[in-house]
């Protein structure tokens, strides 16, 4: 079976970090580039990190440079859950490569019309860099199968009370995606808490680690530290490894991916609710539904996946 | 003399059609290319109208990019029918232009607009006449390439009164988060808006007249007939107010146009006043103005050098 190619649009992050693990571990996806934008922390620090874990993870893929800020609204960080460098302070090596010449939306655009209409996106952080290219290339929408994307939510949000910190980072960037006729399957925010971890057994999973284990061993630590803080016992502590989801999503469809389809637009007029990926549960908005949102995956699976691809670095 | 270079951003439209003549029989003005835009009709009809204007005027040598085909994030629910400019976007003639025999350049709007920036010696000036759509884009994409860009000299918006809502403009309002960018980006920008634009009009009993001047004003005349209706009829207004070419006349001839420097921002959250170009007349904000807006316009020297431009343009092509 022919691999699925891939472009991996990301803040990385130390979610981001376990998703494209799982992705580069997995035989059944073909990683064409990193592209990298605003979000977790800075884009100087989401490229710096995504030329480091391409020369971590042994990777042979492009990484190009997108969004230093959203569409419109105000730069946002989340630098306060993710360290200062975005990677719980763990050091990657110094890359010997850089970034590409052309930005992020030409770089994707460029990729995608040379795998005649097969190229899958894996979006894991503010959507600033997919909308750009949908606005800069009008055909561009014609060479993506399907956006697999983590971000949004169908109830409750992280960083307001209706948003997702993704969407929330650049909510009409969210827009034009949902707008353009490119398929998406949402890993949201319940999906994501619906596929967390205990710490025990983050812990195991970690441990299958080899050659990334001080990275890892990084992860668990920094986790450690906010499960002390709100005073938890670490072992039987849930935690959301977001992205990851994502991943999983794309690697488990078609085996056990359970999903159901929505009509979902986002706010983006709204001070209270921007950001809001606002679910049309009852068909009120009359639209087509451009979104498969995930429900569930098998959990032995989804914590195989994140296992066999620690293992798979050696 | 030295030329202005620009490249003209177009929902061609009546006025667009007008405004793209004055742009090719204006010596003053090199057209680098024109780029097209959804507005006053899909994007598919305003870049098919671009070329029949070209190959009218037998200009095919000015490159046509394709551009935005919706706004960037509002909804688009274009109507079926313009009460401006009819179905065909160029006022639904007796005798229609031909399909064009031309096509346009290969490269989207935003490429197009990009590598001409970076390949141009010398700054260029862009000229929107639509929705801001394209530009707003470039602006996103292209940061490295804002210093080639000379300056932005738009047509929209108003700073008080609307003509597609009681306060917002036809252009902005089609796409208020696209113009919200262009205004925030730090470009020098000029605004035509309907402040100056509803007085650059051609009044009926001149219209008459032009329409006898040489063969393309006639066909101009006859593109017309809907365009004057609905001035007539529904805006009691003198004239046909020829919105789009101001931009150019403003840069031809600055003394023709009153205008203030103010800051203005777009709103892009009201229900009300969603589109609106919110203008600080006042500083009441005290924010640095970010835009020389037309207040007032000489009309009948206005009217003359799109005239003059036309009849150049008619003298050139039999």
């Amino acid at each position: 079976m022919s691999k699925i190619p891939v472009v991996i649009d990301c803040d990385p992050g130390i979610d981001d970090s376990i998703a494209i693990i799982m992705l580069v571990g997995s035989d059944k996806v073909d990683i064409k580039a990193i592209t990298t934008t605003h979000g977790n922390v800075g884009l100087e620090g989401t490229t710096k990190n995504a030329l480091g874990l391409r020369e971590y993870l042994g990777m042979d893929c492009l990484v190009a440079k997108g969004a230093a800020k959203p569409m419109i609204v105000p730069l946002k960080n989340a630098s306060e859950i993710h360290g200062a460098n975005g990677l719980a302070g763990f050091e990657l090596p110094q890359p010997q490569g850089t970034f590409e010449k052309d930005a992020a939306w030409d770089v994707m655009y460029d990729l995608a019309k040379k795998e005649n209409g097969e190229m899958v996106l894996v979006v894991l952080g503010p959507m600033t860099n997919v909308a750009l290219t949908i606005l800069k290339y009008p055909d561009f929408k014609n060479y993506v199968k399907r956006i697999y994307m983590m971000g949004g939510s169908r109830l409750y949000g992280n960083h307001s009370p209706t948003a997702e910190f993704n969407i929330w980072g650049d909510p009409h960037a969210c827009q034009v995606v949902l707008k353009s006729g490119i398929p998406v399957t949402m890993a949201d925010l319940y999906f994501t808490y619906s596929n967390s971890v205990t710490g025990a057994e983050m812990k195991e999973m970690y441990s299958h680690a080899k050659k990334l284990k001080p990275m890892m061993d990084a992860f668990i630590a920094h986790d450690m530290k906010f499960t002390e803080a709100v005073g938890a016992d670490f072992d039987n502590h849930k935690i959301t490894i977001c992205d990851s989801s994502a991943a999983a999503a794309l690697l488990l469809d078609g085996d056990c991916l359970v999903t159901e389809d929505y009509y979902v637009v986002c706010e983006t007029q709204s001070g209270e609710n921007e950001g809001q990926t606002v679910f049309d549960y009852k068909g009120h908005l009359k639209g087509e539904p451009n979104v498969q949102l995930c429900i569930s995956i098998d959990k032995e699976k989804y914590q195989g996946l994140i296992r066999d691809a620690l293992a798979h670095f050696e | 003399m030295e030329k202005i270079k620009i490249i003209m951003d177009v929902d061609v439209g009546i006025d667009d059609a007008i405004a793209m003549c004055l742009a090719l029989g204006n010596e003053k003005f090199e057209v680098l290319g024109f780029t097209t835009t959804f507005g006053n009709r899909r994007c598919e009809v305003t870049t098919q109208n671009t070329l029949k204007i070209l190959e009218l005027v037998g200009r095919t040598d000015i490159p046509v990019a394709p551009g935005a085909v919706r706004p960037l994030v509002k909804e688009y629910n274009p109507p079926e029918f313009s009460i401006v400019h009819g179905y065909d976007g160029l006022g639904d003639m007796a005798d229609p232009l031909p399909q064009p025999t031309i096509t346009t350049c290969g490269k989207s709007a935003v490429q197009f607009m990009a590598d001409t920036l970076r390949e141009s010696d010398e700054p260029v000036t862009l000229v929107p006449v639509g929705p801001m759509t394209n530009v707003a884009t470039l602006i996103m994409t292209h940061p490295e390439l804002m210093p080639k860009i000379k300056e932005v000299v738009l047509m929209g918006g108003s700073t008080i009164k609307g003509n597609a809502s009681p306060v917002a403009e036809a252009n902005i309002i089609q796409d208020p988060e696209a113009a919200y960018i262009l205004f925030k980006s730090g470009l020098k920008i000029k605004m035509a808006g309907l402040d100056a634009t509803w007085d650059g009009y051609i009044a009926f009993d001149e219209l008459e007249e032009f329409g006898k001047a040489n063969w393309l004003s006639e066909k101009i005349y006859s593109m017309c007939g809907i365009y004057a209706e609905h001035y007539r009829e529904r805006m009691k207004n003198p004239g046909l107010a020829m919105h789009d070419s101001l931009t150019l006349a403003w840069l031809v001839n600055p003394e023709l146009v009153q205008a203030e420097d103010y800051y203005v921002t777009v709103d892009i959250n009201g229900r009300y006043t969603y589109g609106m170009t919110v203008t600080d007349v006042d500083n009441v904000m005290k924010y640095k103005p970010n835009a020389t807006v037309a207040m007032g316009v000489d009309r009948v020297p206005f009217i003359n050098m799109i005239k003059e431009a036309i009849a150049n343009l008619a003298a050139q092509k039999k």
